[in-house]
């Protein structure tokens, strides 16, 4: 385990680091230059220079790489050069809605997709099998933008339950805050959840077949309780990884959703920095992204090492 | 070619499944609704008649019109050219490029392998549609930007899944006899390994194509896919939700077409896997 651990380790780092430096050079080739997008047409060539020598526009690309990086690691993301303020303080405000939004989601998405895929399973071939499985497949092609609008017209417009769009902020209290990101959520978790049903139902399947179920069932266990003792504990285990690849999703998800309900989310962020050409924000935001991304596959990793101790003896890839 | 292609075993012509006729029917309707509409629509679908804008279903207008008058379904047919159109060429840039990476990986190995499989770690880091997004914004809106932002996540895709099929089937005795004929690694590649391959490449690929149209159907959504007057449903969904108050119905038909279109490559995905692989069969 030990060994693994490491190898993983340095693997993390590498393809984190790996990823910084993607983000930077997309950025740095693309046309036009920031300090005159900010100053616009009109700008004088020595006040040009003159904000490209604050901005560091005028350092080796090397060394602005390593500026950046270096600030990264220790939480400075640079100064926003629309907003000039921390990139670091917009990415703070704005995760304060996003990534509730997405735990939320993925809680949502595994509170119904397990029950729903050991149901399933254990109805193997009967009518609550085709059924659930039948809704599952639908639910995987709805888009989750379109399922957005659609709640929005049954439980705003038409129930007038919840706000249709817009963020209170916390400041409004834990309830209103949470009343704005149900139908979000909501949308962004079914389509996954589906996703997570067919998968927790074939795993569960196919582990009703092992040879120690037969054993369960030998020694006299119900079939009830050799499903949820023996077979659902072992049968997660792949499921753990998909949740962790539905992190991706949900964090890309986010981004048009947040379009969808105008949520002051990361995903809003982007396209706002992205219109005003707010490039050290892109950047910054862009590669936090991926870093947690890659930081919580690592986790699913040992999770997955720790789950099925097979893995890490295997020795360390 | 003689290439050894393996049979399915068993019956040589496996039963339709169910899941295979439907996903079958419903991509020929969605193909063929999108080629009708080359020739032929209801009404022009860019047509503006303020006269008769937000217009609920009727006979005349089976699904309705727009806030510019412009009827829904002459606009959803049309809009099936381009989401085939962009999900298509972007499967085929990620494949064209994925699957040669991979079988390369696959076939030399050691550092080559090595730095196949870490690149498309990589890529794996970055969200695909976030990232799709911001090249679309960064480059400008438009289809073939779409395309290249879409294809991308597609190439790690191919490239992960040729190079495991076809490791497993360089360990094959049909290919060591080849390779004692002195076939190069080359020729062992094309005519021996990826023919094996064409059955999960074209099963992926089905499921490829269903995630590129929802991509697609997001870019336009958030105004980056294809431009106006062309009709994209993405950008129809952004319309209707102006008049969501006024015009539910509105948002409701063009999700309902990517719904259904997604849907049916799904199910055309999970047949053809149901009877290219007889084991998957049994297992499930």
């Amino acid at each position: 385990m030990p060994r693994y651990f490491l190898g993983r380790t340095i693997a993390l780092v590498l393809t984190a680091f790996a990823a910084s430096l993607v983000v930077f050079v997309a950025m740095a080739v693309l046309p036009g230059d920031p300090a005159a997008i900010i100053l616009g047409t009109g700008a004088r060539p020595d006040t040009l220079a003159a904000l490209r020598a604050e901005m560091g526009l005028d350092q080796p690309v090397v060394w602005r790489y390593l500026d950046w990086i270096g600030g990264f690691l220790v939480g400075d993301l640079g100064t926003s050069y629309t907003y000039s303020v921390p990139v670091a303080d917009l990415v703070a405000q704005r995760a304060a809605v996003s990534l509730p939004l997405a735990v939320l989601a993925l809680v949502l998405s595994t509170l119904i997709a397990i029950p729903v895929g050991v149901y399933a399973a254990s109805r193997r071939g009967r009518a609550g099998d085709l059924a659930t499985m039948g809704v599952a497949q639908v639910g995987v092609a709805v888009p989750n933008f379109w399922l957005g609008l659609m709640l929005v017209v049954l439980f705003s417009l038409t129930l007038g339950w919840l706000p249709a769009s817009g963020f209170p902020g916390w400041e409004a209290g834990l309830l209103a805050g949470l009343e704005a990101l149900v139908l979000p959520a909501f949308a962004l978790a079914l389509p996954q959840a589906a996703i997570l049903a067919r998968v927790t139902r074939s795993s569960v399947i196919e582990t009703l077949g092992e040879d120690f179920i037969r054993t369960a069932r030998a020694k006299g266990l119900s079939g009830e309780a050799a499903l949820w003792r023996h077979a659902v504990p072992n049968a997660l285990i792949p499921v753990v990884t998909i949740m962790g690849l539905q992190f991706s999703f949900l964090l890309a998800g986010t981004i048009i959703i947040e379009n969808v309900f105008t949520l002051p989310g990361l995903g809003r962020l982007v396209f706002q920095a992205i219109a005003q050409r707010d490039l050290v924000t892109v950047q910054s935001l862009v590669t936090l992204l991926a870093v947690s991304v890659i930081v919580v596959n690592f986790v699913v990793d040992l999770a997955y090492a720790a789950l099925d101790p097979r893995l890490s003896r295997g020795g360390a890839r | 070619m003689s290439g050894a292609v393996q049979k399915p075993r068993g019956r040589l012509v496996p039963a339709a499944s169910p899941s295979l006729v439907v996903g079958l029917v419903v991509t020929a309707i969605f193909v063929g609704m999108a080629l009708v509409s080359l020739v032929w629509t209801p009404w022009e679908p860019t047509a503006l008649n303020i006269l008769n804008k937000l217009e609920p279903p009727s006979l005349a207008h089976p699904l309705g019109t727009d806030f510019f008058g412009r009827d829904v379904l002459s606009q959803i047919m049309a809009g099936a050219q381009v989401s085939i159109v962009v999900a298509v060429v972007a499967v085929l840039v990620g494949a064209g490029i994925g699957v040669p990476l991979g079988a390369l990986a696959a076939a030399r190995g050691g550092l080559v392998d090595d730095v196949v499989m870490r690149s498309t770690d990589l890529a794996f880091a970055f969200p695909a549609l976030l990232t799709a997004v911001i090249i679309t914004a960064l480059a400008g809106p438009g289809a073939v930007n779409a395309i290249v932002a879409i294809g991308i996540f597609n190439i790690p895709v191919f490239a992960r899944l040729t190079r495991g099929a076809a490791l497993g089937l360089w360990k094959r005795d049909f290919v060591l006899a080849a390779r004692c004929a002195g076939k190069s690694d080359l020729a062992i590649t094309v005519e021996h390994v990826l023919p094996n391959c064409t059955a999960v490449l074209v099963v992926q690929a089905t499921i490829q194509f269903a995630l590129a149209i929802v991509a697609e159907a997001g870019l336009s959504y958030v105004g980056l896919g294809v431009q106006p007057p062309q009709p994209s449903w993405g950008k129809m969904l952004f319309d209707a939700q102006t008049y969501i108050y006024s015009a539910p119905w509105l948002a409701v038909f063009p999700g309902l077409a990517i719904t259904i279109a997604v849907l049916g490559l799904n199910l055309l995905g999970d047949g053809l896997r149901d009877a290219l692989d007889p084991k998957v069969r049994r297992a499930r």
